[in-house]
């Protein structure tokens, strides 16, 4: 500590120890706060269009699928003063032959820490997405739609979660053109 | 500085840069033992774009685990495009999991798995960034890990000197400056 | 210009006795450790960790600027050196007591304040 620059990278290496002890303590504060979100999904309408899937590269027509639905949901107790945001997506997941398992995300929004509410009442919308299927068409799988949910932290372990199984949703993707309400 | 280089005497010289060397293979060694647990090639990446604001901003450090084959969607993946060198930081959007092949179901631990991906501040999904013709990433050949845990600010730095090289040269400037003033 | 230059050789070097560098030592160490317990209770407390990283910051800023230049505090107790000339053939008139003695080159030297 004898000449400045010695006591300048003995400060700088101290407050390094010092932060990184910091920002553990503050990331295991995290796990301490109970989650609880609650939530519900109402599928309104399935829709499935057959339209040329975009870019210039691709003829291919595929079969999309349009979903209209209404969401009640409140994640107030994920936030905590380590939450910078909350991603809540929902994804429609369903069988197949070629492909066994596939799931693909229909909905999703972005809750930061500073939003005025963190209830979500949301009647008859749209998806955001439309999805289509890798293999190009639907026909007449059975789907689920899950609520999930991650928790973004300012410092600290990404988490991951989903709403119970009591508010899956499922139904039948409807041939191309059909409506079929659910 | 300079009355130093006149005493110079080889063993003392040859010991500091063994000494330098061990510092060297040892932080080496860690990086590489890390990359073997998280079995990921780049256990630690800094974020590079703004992509995937406001979750992450440039300059946040991440870290990742490749030890999760079953990729759910929703989950942050980093990959690098076939040909490409920069790691991608998106979050998956869908999944399809093949039905393997019957050799491939003797030979392999997990099924293949297609991933579409999108940046959560992008409008689009990322099949403007694959290459051409390719609409889904492989989770096995491209995937180099899943985002777990991460950290605020502490990247920015690595950003900044790899972007503005003007950076690194002032500071090592103003180190060399200290150095030759200094009475040592 | 000898002076100025002495004086700003001073400053860069940052030399302190022995007495300020374990002060220097001891305030970085507190003030570090205080603002992170500080700033991790307010933050915590108030669920808002824009306190936990302003007061920590702010804790940062103070080590730095309290400990890194050379302030005269750190100067109070200097290192006493034993006047040069004071030993060996010269036994011409040092001007202080002789306080003991010691041996250089096989010689027994008179030691004076």
């Amino acid at each position: 500590m004898h000449s400045s620059l010695v006591r300048l990278q003995q400060v700088f290496g101290f407050l390094t120890t010092v932060s990184f002890i910091l920002a553990s303590i503050i990331a295991l504060t995290s796990y301490t706060y109970p989650m609880n979100p609650t939530a519900s999904i109402k599928i309104n309408d399935v829709a499935v269009v057959k339209r040329r899937s975009g870019g210039y590269y691709s003829t291919r027509q595929n079969e999309y699928a349009n979903v209209k639905f209404d969401l009640n949901a409140d994640f107030e107790s994920l936030y905590n003063w380590n939450t910078k945001q909350i991603f809540v997506w929902i994804s429609a997941t369903y069988g197949g032959d070629r492909y066994p398992t596939n799931e693909a995300v229909i909905w999703d929004k972005i809750i930061p820490a500073a939003a005025p509410s963190k209830k979500l009442t949301l009647k008859n919308i749209k998806a955001k997405y439309n999805i289509h299927d890798i293999t190009g068409e639907y026909a007449h799988r059975n789907a689920t739609l899950k609520l999930s949910w991650n928790v973004q932290p300012h410092v600290g372990v990404l988490m991951w979660g989903g709403v119970g199984e009591s508010i899956t949703k499922s139904f039948v993707f409807p041939s191309e053109k059909a409506r079929n309400a659910v | 500085m300079l009355s130093a280089l006149s005493a110079y005497q080889p063993r003392q010289l040859l010991a500091q840069v063994l000494n330098f060397g061990l510092i060297l293979s040892t932080a080496f060694m860690m990086w590489k033992s890390l990359s073997l647990v998280t079995n990921s090639p780049s256990p630690i990446v800094v974020v590079l774009s703004g992509s995937m604001e406001p979750a992450f901003q440039r300059g946040d450090l991440l870290f990742l685990w490749n030890r999760g084959v079953d990729t759910q969607v929703g989950e942050i993946v980093v990959f690098n495009i076939q040909g490409k060198s920069i790691p991608i930081v998106h979050r998956a959007l869908r999944k399809h999991v093949s039905r393997p092949s019957a050799k491939q179901s003797k030979s392999r631990a997990y099924p293949p798995l297609k991933l579409l991906t999108k940046g959560d501040n992008n409008a689009q999904d990322d099949v403007v960034l694959y290459t051409p013709g390719q609409h889904y990433i492989d989770r096995e050949k491209e995937v180099i890990g899943s985002v777990k845990a991460y950290v605020p600010f502490v990247g920015y730095v690595t950003i900044l000197l790899s972007e503005h090289p003007m950076v690194k040269t002032v500071v090592l400037g103003i180190m060399g400056l200290f150095v030759i003033l200094q009475r040592e | 210009m000898e002076a100025i230059q002495d004086q700003f050789q001073a400053v860069v070097d940052g030399f302190i006795d022995f007495q300020g560098q374990k002060l220097a030592e001891q305030i970085t160490t507190y003030t570090l450790t205080v603002s992170a317990i500080v700033g991790f209770l307010a933050g915590f407390v108030s669920q808002n960790i824009v306190y936990t990283l302003y007061i920590c910051l702010a804790g940062t800023v103070l080590t730095f600027l309290a400990v890194v230049p050379p302030w005269p505090f750190y100067n109070q107790a200097p290192v006493r050196f034993l006047s040069s000339g004071s030993g060996g053939r010269n036994s011409g008139s040092g001007g202080g007591a002789v306080v003991g003695t010691i041996v250089v080159d096989g010689q027994e030297v008179k030691v004076k304040t």
